[in-house]
């Protein structure tokens, strides 16, 4: 059986732990709820994005003429992937979740003989995956520089991706990020951001065209209008994908730092029961001791 | 029928205003248009300029914007913009600090993506304050 000693420097271990992870959960309660209001007001400008996205798509006369950046390309044959996960740990399993639907779906084409290339935003994605697919990776993005997450953030990544599809480094570019549905439920989910129409979107969009035969008119011309508005799309995805990243590590902390603080005090009240017990079994030996040496003089 | 129609002016951060009004005049791209109710179908690129609504024949509130979409469909009028704000909040010294901090972090880095970034930063600086002053 363990020493008094023993017991005594564990229970204060374990009590020094709970402190962290309690002050820990305190901390991310804080930064949830700043997070959590800056991804809400996000989220009626990439709304209505989408709507002016779906509209125009939908009512695009003729979808052969399309730019490629909206129909996409005949054989898309490299894929981009951009993983948005967290750049810290201790989010329980926020970030796993994220890497294993990236993981998922990289294997995926991977067995269809797509070539894929990842581009990791946050380290915590990149430390996931180094090991399997390391030579894919082509550049990876650190959030920690940034103390809030601002919409120039989002361009500049957004304006990377654009400049590789200009020079024809991939031909359809996915996101996965983590959707912000409350402090103990984040969703880990995949979008197509390039090209826009989404071929298993496209028929539902394609149903909708007979009901709401909105005809817009386009000034200027209707292609230059969709130049400019498809890089504002790809960069508000980006955005809202990150914004809803942040708030979702934060709620995902305080939950898991909350479970492991109820935890360290479980594990510190049966250390105390245990150490308790322990010191009155020596006591009673002591006593035992002196009794029976006493009996025999 | 009715008079007014709705507007919204929408920043990636915030929502700046949602309203019904009489008129919105908007900077277009290739001129400022007027949006009444029942205003036919149009998606629009905007210019950097200022927009007005009017409600009761009056100037009721003032924008400025940088950049972006306007959509006008089934009587709302919807801007999206990355760059927006009210005129009132307009403050010159900020933007001329703005100037020199991007100029600054423009010198300081190497990658050609970042520089391009800059320097459409302050363009956009000098843009606002050439349009506002």
């Amino acid at each position: 059986m363990a020493s008094l000693k023993d017991l005594r420097d564990r229970i204060s271990s374990v009590q020094s732990t709970k402190k962290i992870t309690s002050a820990m959960k305190l901390v991310a309660g804080a930064r949830l709820k700043k997070a959590q209001t800056e991804a809400e007001s996000s989220r009626p400008y990439t709304k209505r994005m989408q709507q002016i996205m779906d509209n125009i798509t939908s009512n695009v006369k003729n979808i052969e003429n399309a730019p490629e950046i909206i129909k996409g390309k005949e054989n898309s044959k490299t894929h981009l992937i951009v993983l948005m996960t967290s750049d810290r740990g201790l989010c329980g399993g926020f970030n796993t979740a994220i890497t294993k639907l990236a993981k998922n779906k990289i294997k995926k084409l991977l067995a269809s003989n797509k070539i894929v290339k990842i581009i990791c935003v946050g380290k915590k994605g990149l430390d996931h995956l180094k090991r399997e697919f390391n030579e894919l990776i082509i550049d990876s993005i650190p959030i920690s520089t940034k103390k809030k997450i601002d919409y120039e953030f989002a361009t500049k990544i957004s304006n990377k991706i654009l400049l590789m599809y200009e020079n024809e480094e991939f031909d359809i570019a996915h996101i996965i990020f983590s959707l912000f549905k409350s402090a103990i439920k984040q969703e880990a989910q995949l979008k197509q951001i390039i090209p826009v129409l989404d071929d298993n979107v496209e028929n539902i969009s394609k149903k909708d065209e007979n009901k709401d035969g909105a005809i817009y008119e386009y000034e200027p011309e209707e292609e230059e209008v969709l130049k400019n508005l498809v890089p504002q799309n790809v960069a508000i995805q980006i955005f809202s994908g990150l914004l809803e990243n942040a708030a979702g590590e934060q709620g995902a902390r305080m939950t898991a730092m909350d479970s492991a603080t109820r935890n360290a005090g479980e594990l510190i009240d049966t250390l105390t029961l245990n150490y308790n017990r322990s010191r009155q079994a020596q006591i009673t030996k002591e006593l035992i001791e002196v009794i029976s040496g006493a009996e025999a003089v | 029928m009715e008079k007014t129609f709705f507007f919204e002016l929408i920043t990636p951060s915030k929502s700046l205003i949602a309203n019904d009004f009489d008129m919105v005049v908007v900077p277009g791209a290739e001129g400022d248009f007027g949006v009444l109710p029942h205003h036919c179908n149009l998606i629009s690129q905007i210019r950097p300029g200022v927009l007005n609504t009017h409600k009761n024949n009056k100037i009721d509130k003032s924008f400025f914007i940088y950049n972006g979409f306007a959509e006008v469909s089934d009587n709302k009028l919807i801007v999206l913009s990355e760059t927006a704000f009210d005129i009132s909040e307009f403050k010159l010294n900020i933007y001329k600090d703005n100037i020199s901090k991007y100029e600054k972090l423009k010198n300081q880095t190497k990658s050609e993506n970042e520089i391009s970034f800059y320097e459409k930063k302050v363009n956009e600086m000098n843009t606002t304050i050439e349009i506002l002053s």
